[in-house]
C-alpha cells in the first residue's frame, strides 16, 4: 500500500517536471518563431554575434 | 524521492514557468528593429535622393541667380550710365531753357516796342488817310471848280471872239464909209460889204462826252484784273470797255468794274495776248 502511494506521488512530480519541460520547449519555439518572423535568416548572424 | 528533491522539483518547475512567462512577455514587447531599420533606410534613401535633387536644383538656381545677378549688374551699370547722361542732358536743357527764357523775355520787350510803334504808325496812317480823303474831296471840288471856270473861260473866249468880229466888222464899215465920203458918193443908200461873218450866239462849252475816245495806260496787273491810269475825271464809267493794244497789235479787252477819280480797274476779256504794264488802253481802236 505504501509502495503504491509512492508511485502515485512520483507520477505527480513527473507530470510537474513534464509540464515545466513542455513550457520551456513551447517558450523556445515561440521565441524562435518570433525571431524568424522578425529577422528571417539574419537571425543566425545575430545569434552567432550574441554568442561570441 | 526525498522531500528535498520534491521541493526542488516544484521550485524548479515554478521558476521555469515564471522564466518562460517573462521570456514570452519580453519577446512580445520587443520592437522589430529590422523593420524599423529597413524603414529608416528607405527614408534615408528617399532623403538622400531628395537631397541630391535639391542639390541639383540649388546648383541650378545658384547658376541662374549668378547669371541674373550679372545681367542685373550690367543693366544697373547701363542704367547708371544712362542716368548720368540724362542728368547731363537735363542740366544742358535747363541751361538752354534759361537762355531761351532770357531770349524770349528780350523778344517780348522788343515786340512790345514794335506793337507800340505799329499802333503809332496805324494812328499816323489813319490821320494820313483822313487827310488824303479830305485832299481827294478837295481835289474833286477843285476839279469841278476848274471845269466850271474852264467852261466860263471858253464862253468868255467865244464872246471875246464875237466882240472881236463885231469890232472888225464895224471897223470895215467905218473904212468903207470913210472911203465913200472921200469919193463923194453919198446920194443913195450905203451898201457895206463886210468880210467878217456875223458871229452866232455864245454857247457854253460842251461837257466831256462819254462817247469820246479815252486813252490810258495799264498801271497794274493782278490775276485777271488790270488797273488803268484814267478815272472818272477823264469820263470813265462802270461797264465801259477798253481795248488794250501794244503798237498795232490787239491784246485784249478790259471791262471796267471799279472807277476812282484818277484810276479805274476792270477784268480782262477776249484775251489774245497777256497785257503788260505800260500797254495802251483806249475806248476806240
Amino acid at each position: 500500500m505504501a509502495k503504491q502511494n509512492n508511485t502515485a506521488v512520483n507520477d505527480v512530480y513527473t507530470a510537474i517536471l513534464g509540464l515545466a519541460s513542455l513550457t520551456l520547449f513551447a517558450t523556445a519555439v515561440f521565441v524562435a518563431v518570433t525571431c524568424w518572423m522578425y529577422y528571417g535568416s539574419a537571425m543566425w548572424n545575430f545569434t552567432i554575434q550574441a554568442v561570441r | 524521492m526525498s522531500q528535498l528533491t520534491k521541493i526542488l522539483v516544484i521550485l524548479l518547475s515554478l521558476f521555469a514557468i515564471f522564466l518562460c512567462g517573462a521570456m514570452v512577455s519580453f519577446v512580445i514587447n520587443t520592437n522589430n528593429y529590422k523593420a524599423l531599420y529597413d524603414q529608416q533606410k528607405g527614408l534615408f534613401s528617399t532623403a538622400q535622393a531628395e537631397l541630391s535633387t535639391l542639390n541639383g536644383l540649388y546648383d541650378e538656381q545658384q547658376a541662374k541667380t549668378k547669371a541674373l545677378e550679372d545681367k542685373l549688374l550690367g543693366q544697373i551699370q547701363t542704367l547708371q550710365e544712362r542716368n548720368d547722361k540724362l542728368l547731363a542732358d537735363l542740366q544742358n536743357s535747363e541751361r538752354q531753357s534759361q537762355e531761351y527764357q532770357a531770349l524770349a523775355d528780350r523778344w517780348k520787350g522788343v515786340l512790345t516796342g514794335f506793337e507800340q510803334s505799329i499802333r503809332n504808325l496805324q494812328e499816323s496812317l489813319r490821320l494820313t488817310q483822313d487827310q488824303l480823303d479830305q485832299a481827294r474831296a478837295q481835289g474833286i471840288k477843285d476839279s469841278k471848280a476848274l471845269n466850271q471856270i474852264t467852261a466860263e473861260l471858253y464862253e468868255k473866249l467865244v464872246q471875246l471872239e464875237a466882240l472881236e468880229a463885231d469890232r472888225r466888222r464895224l471897223l470895215e464899215q467905218k473904212q468903207q464909209i470913210e472911203a465913200q465920203a472921200g469919193t463923194g458918193t453919198f446920194g443913195g443908200p450905203v451898201s457895206v460889204n463886210v468880210v467878217t461873218p456875223l458871229p452866232g450866239p455864245a454857247r457854253p462849252a460842251a461837257p466831256v462826252t462819254v462817247g469820246a475816245d479815252i486813252r490810258g495806260l495799264i498801271t497794274e496787273i493782278s490775276s485777271g484784273m488790270v488797273t488803268l491810269s484814267v478815272g472818272s475825271s477823264d469820263g470813265v464809267q462802270k461797264d465801259m470797255v477798253f481795248h488794250v493794244t501794244r503798237g498795232d497789235r490787239f491784246l485784249c479787252d478790259v471791262v471796267i468794274t471799279n472807277v476812282d477819280i484818277n484810276k479805274s480797274a476792270g477784268v480782262l476779256e477776249l484775251i489774245q495776248q497777256q497785257p503788260r504794264i505800260g500797254d495802251t488802253a483806249s475806248t476806240k481802236l
